[in-house]
């Protein structure tokens, strides 16, 4: 064997799962290979320590509280059918050449100046601008924005250089005027340095938001009657945070503008790895690997940017050309020693030197940091965890505050590990106290694009109520119980959060409240998705029959007014077409009126939200007046795909979204939660969980209907 | 993994089947530790794992009907734990954002969110994706062949391989001595 093993043939070799030929190869090669030798070693030592995995004890108050939910018939469905395995184990490749396609028509619509949102469009021009070029910005309105007289044009900018979101922040950048023919127009001109700009349009108050369903018109910056490289690289930094389908096609129109650019391949195949997964690794690595030991002998010889260097390097180690890997690693090391990659490499060396010396790695670690500043996440990351690991409070601190550095929303991650230092209280003390005030007026300008303004105030609400609570818990880890309750009493206030009842309940419990602790309780016992039956019991030994349903009815008025702020009714006013099995188009609208539904949306190529989408179906037949359930196919279903649903007993409920029109109107664009569709077939709940969802039907449906029972599926509706 | 249905485990069932109280706190007794760990190992956390086993032995009644005796009952058992186990996973990745899911930067220039390169194993499996963390758990802790971990996770084999390899190449950065 005159090249190594891949490491997927190692592992398989590890595991005693190769076959008898290719086992006599690679043990011929372990005979003069210690790299591969200790491969191997290692996966073995792996698998040994992961049959040894500490576990922690049964918690004690498990025994009772299961047996008495079976004592008393709490409804419970787990899952007990196997998902079926692919028919087709290489339908990735085939999804490969479908998303080449899809990339065609994608890159078509880029290079178009008119992009559409529902009934909305918004022109630039020029369509192509240069750096800093001025723009005239029209927007044809939807019927939602389209009677007011000025608009809010905001826009998120991106230059060179920029990285993910960080310190990238939307800003209101045009204000709309109506003009005769009921469009509206402003004029923008690209700030400095400005290569990439999505753009979203709103209202005055910022209470409706046109967003392009969450992508954003965007505008990129040509050069040489192209977009520059530039441009297109922010514009995958900016998808990736969206929709992972988006960036690699982005990815993917970079190489086809920019073949040159080895950067851009590192960025594609990153991309690729992901969305096409493992399946497509040895289709795709028959290409890129020729393409890395070009770029190797192009640019080996000559001076390059750290930049490339890196790009090198990553695109080498993705597909194991383990010879130009090396190389570039070393070229790293040696040419741009303070470049993110090279500083990743040297803290990932530090991290796996010898356990035994702590200290020093910890050490070398601070001198690196020392060395390179602002470092990439793994070497602030990495610091923490050792000093953390080491029970060093001083070290934790110094790094929990540069993991923070580059990452503040890391802080309160860092400040609930930070509580197992007692000597750190009031440090965590004082970093919440700073988070709660920063979240009680909340700054506009973090808002995202697409986000409006109640949304963005909902959300840190809820953020600053978890705070509140922390600080609860910290209090009470500190004795000052009647401070702790005050926290933890304004963490509940508002909001439904059943973890943060079972904090105030405890605390409640803790000093010798039963009343108090009984309210919360009552709150856990009301929500049907708790099933907590222990709650029941508890609060009703805690008050007394007679007071626990007084609180059982407060604490499900409660549950309903809460739940029913978060509605966000939303009419579908366009006709969603979408195709029966028998081939029949009909209106989406149609089948929601007069009836509660659940709406749900299925990728087929996901064999295992089909068993999910089972259980659903039997959890939505046992809520309150058993609303309707319907299922969108987001691709078309061929015969097999259609035999499986009538296994299932599913397929009378699911239509297919061939024109994208269903996923259009709910706005679904990737992973997408559950819908609630009320009787007027208005949408009133997006993007839900399971747990939420019987308590969102709750607020919609009749009140004699409200009886939870378990009633069977009724897949016609 | 299948096993037989022993005659023990079929008056067993019956019992369950006839939902004698005592036959359930055997159960609880012998298997509670046993599912725990499924969920420990694959949630990380033990008030997730608490609630798997809760919602285990609360599903079994309805869950029992479908049981058919075709291999042991403590593998069925397993298998109907590490399947909850499993839309646990799906249900939390399914609440976090396209934002959380997929981070701000490309996921091999940056560290898992909340993730730390940790001194121990248990540490380091909550640096893995939910996929990489149950394909490697399904293996390495709980001992399935290939092909069951590609049948649990409704993936192909050869898919489950290279999760499983993935995984431990994850795991072999983080942890010392490896």
């Amino acid at each position: 064997m005159l090249f190594h093993p891949t490491d997927l043939r190692l592992g398989l070799f590890a595991d005693g799962a190769l076959r008898p030929p290719a086992v006599r190869r690679v043990a011929r090669h372990l005979q003069r290979c210690g790299r591969c030798r200790a491969r191997v070693t290692a996966t073995r030592k792996l698998s040994r320590d992961a049959r040894e995995l500490k576990i922690p004890p049964l918690p004690p108050g498990l025994r009772h509280r299961v047996l008495h939910g079976l004592a008393v018939g709490e409804p419970v469905i787990v899952p007990v059918a196997d998902p079926p395995v692919p028919v087709w184990p290489r339908r990735r490749l085939v999804w490969l050449g479908i998303g080449v396609v899809v990339i065609i028509g994608g890159i078509r619509l880029v290079s178009d100046n008119r992009l559409y949102s529902e009934a909305s469009v918004l022109e630039f021009a020029p369509a192509r601008p240069s750096a800093g070029e001025e723009i005239t910005v029209t927007y044809h309105a939807s019927g939602q924005l389209g009677s007011e007289a000025g608009l809010r044009l905001r826009a998120q900018f991106r230059r060179s250089g920029d990285r993910g979101e960080r310190g990238v922040r939307p800003v209101t950048t045009a204000h709309l005027q109506r003009r005769a023919d009921r469009t509206y127009e402003a004029r923008v001109r690209l700030p400095a340095g400005v290569v990439y700009a999505a753009f979203a349009v709103e209202d005055e108050a910022g209470a409706v938001v046109d967003h392009r369903g969450s992508m954003g018109w965007e505008l990129l910056v040509h050069a040489d009657g192209r977009p520059s490289y530039d441009a297109l690289r922010q514009r995958v930094e900016a998808a990736i945070g969206r929709d992972l389908g988006e960036a690699l096609e982005a990815a993917i129109e970079t190489t086809r503008l920019y073949p040159g650019r080895v950067e851009a391949w590192a960025m594609r195949t990153a991309l690729e790895s992901e969305a096409y997964g493992p399946d497509a690794y040895d289709s795709l690595r028959a290409v890129h690997g020729q393409r890395v030991h070009a770029f190797d002998e192009q640019l080996g010889q000559t001076p390059v940017s750290a930049d490339v260097i890196g790009a090198m390097y990553l695109y080498a180690n993705d597909w194991k050309v383990v010879d130009v890997t090396e190389r570039w690693r070393q070229r790293a090391l040696r040419e741009a020693p303070r470049s993110p990659i090279a500083v990743r490499l040297r803290a990932v060396d530090i991290l796996r030197e010898p356990a035994e010396h702590p200290l020093e790695r910890l050490r070398l670690l601070d001198s690196l940091y020392d060395a390179v500043g602002t470092a990439p996440t793994i070497l602030s990351s990495g610091g923490f965890a050792l000093a953390y690991g080491m029970k060093d409070s001083d070290a934790s601190l110094r790094w929990a505050r540069r993991v923070i550095a580059i990452e503040p929303r890391q802080r309160m991650a860092k400040a609930r590990q930070l509580l197992s230092f007692p000597s750190l209280s009031d440090t965590v003390l004082a970093w919440i106290d700073g988070e709660v005030e920063r979240l009680g007026a909340p700054d506009d300008g973090r808002r995202p694009l697409s986000w409006s303004k109640p949304r963005y105030q909902r959300s840190v609400g809820s953020a600053r109520l978890d705070l509140l609570g922390l600080k609860g818990q910290v209090l009470l880890g500190l004795g000052d119980t009647p401070a702790a309750l005050a926290y933890l009493d304004s963490a509940v206030a508002q909001g439904w959060d059943i973890a943060r009842f079972r904090t105030a309940a405890a605390a409640r419990l803790a000093a010798a409240d039963t009343l108090g602790a009984a309210q919360f309780l009552a709150k856990i016992a009301v929500d049907p998705a708790a099933h907590d039956g222990a709650a029941d019991q508890s609060g009703r030994r805690l008050v007394g029959p007679s007071v626990w349903a007084a609180e059982r009815e407060r604490a499900r008025s409660d549950m309903l007014r809460e739940t029913r702020r978060d509605a966000q009714p939303r009419v579908l006013f366009d006709p969603v077409r979408v195709t029966r099995r028998s081939g029949d188009t009909l209106d989406l609208r149609e089948t929601l009126q007069g009836h509660v539904t659940v709406v749900a949306f299925w990728h087929s190529s996901c064999r295992t939200c089909l068993a999910e989408l089972q259980e659903l179906r039997h959890l939505v037949a046992g809520l309150p007046g058993a609303p309707g359930l319907a299922i969108v196919s987001r691709r078309p279903l061929g015969p097999a795909d259609w035999a499986m649903l009538d296994d299932a007993g599913l397929a009378p409920v699911v239509t297919v979204d061939g024109e994208g029109e269903a996923m259009h109107a709910f706005r679904v664009w990737a992973t997408a939660g559950l819908f609630v569709v009320d009787q007027r077939g208005v949408i009133q709940y997006h993007d839900l969980s399971r747990n939420e969802l019987p308590r969102c039907i709750m607020t919609i449906v009749p009140m004699q209907d409200v009886v939870m029972g378990a009633a069977e599926p009724t897949p016609g509706r | 993994m299948s096993g037989h249905f022993t005659d023990a485990e079929r008056d067993l069932v019956a019992r369950l089947r006839a939902k004698d109280p005592e036959a359930f706190a055997w159960l609880y007794d012998q298997y509670a530790g046993l599912l725990f760990r499924i969920g420990y190992s694959l949630l990380g956390d033990p008030s997730e794992a608490e609630d798997l086993v809760h919602d285990v032995f609360l599903g079994l009644p309805r869950a029992l009907m479908t049981f058919e005796g075709r291999g042991s009952f403590e593998g069925w058992l397993k298998r109907v734990a590490t399947r909850t186990g499993l839309m646990k996973l799906r249900q939390a990745r399914s609440r976090t954002t396209r934002l959380q899911r997929w981070g701000w930067t490309l996921p091999r220039f940056a560290w898992p969110p909340d993730a730390d390169p940790a001194l121990d194993l248990e540490s380091a499996l909550g640096a893995l994706t939910p996929a990489l963390r149950a394909a490697f758990v399904l293996r390495e802790v709980q001992g399935y062949s290939y092909e069951e971990v590609a049948d649990l996770l409704g993936i192909s084999g050869g898919a489950a391989r290279v999760r499983v390899l993935r995984a431990r190449r994850v795991l072999c950065a983080l942890l010392e001595g490896y």
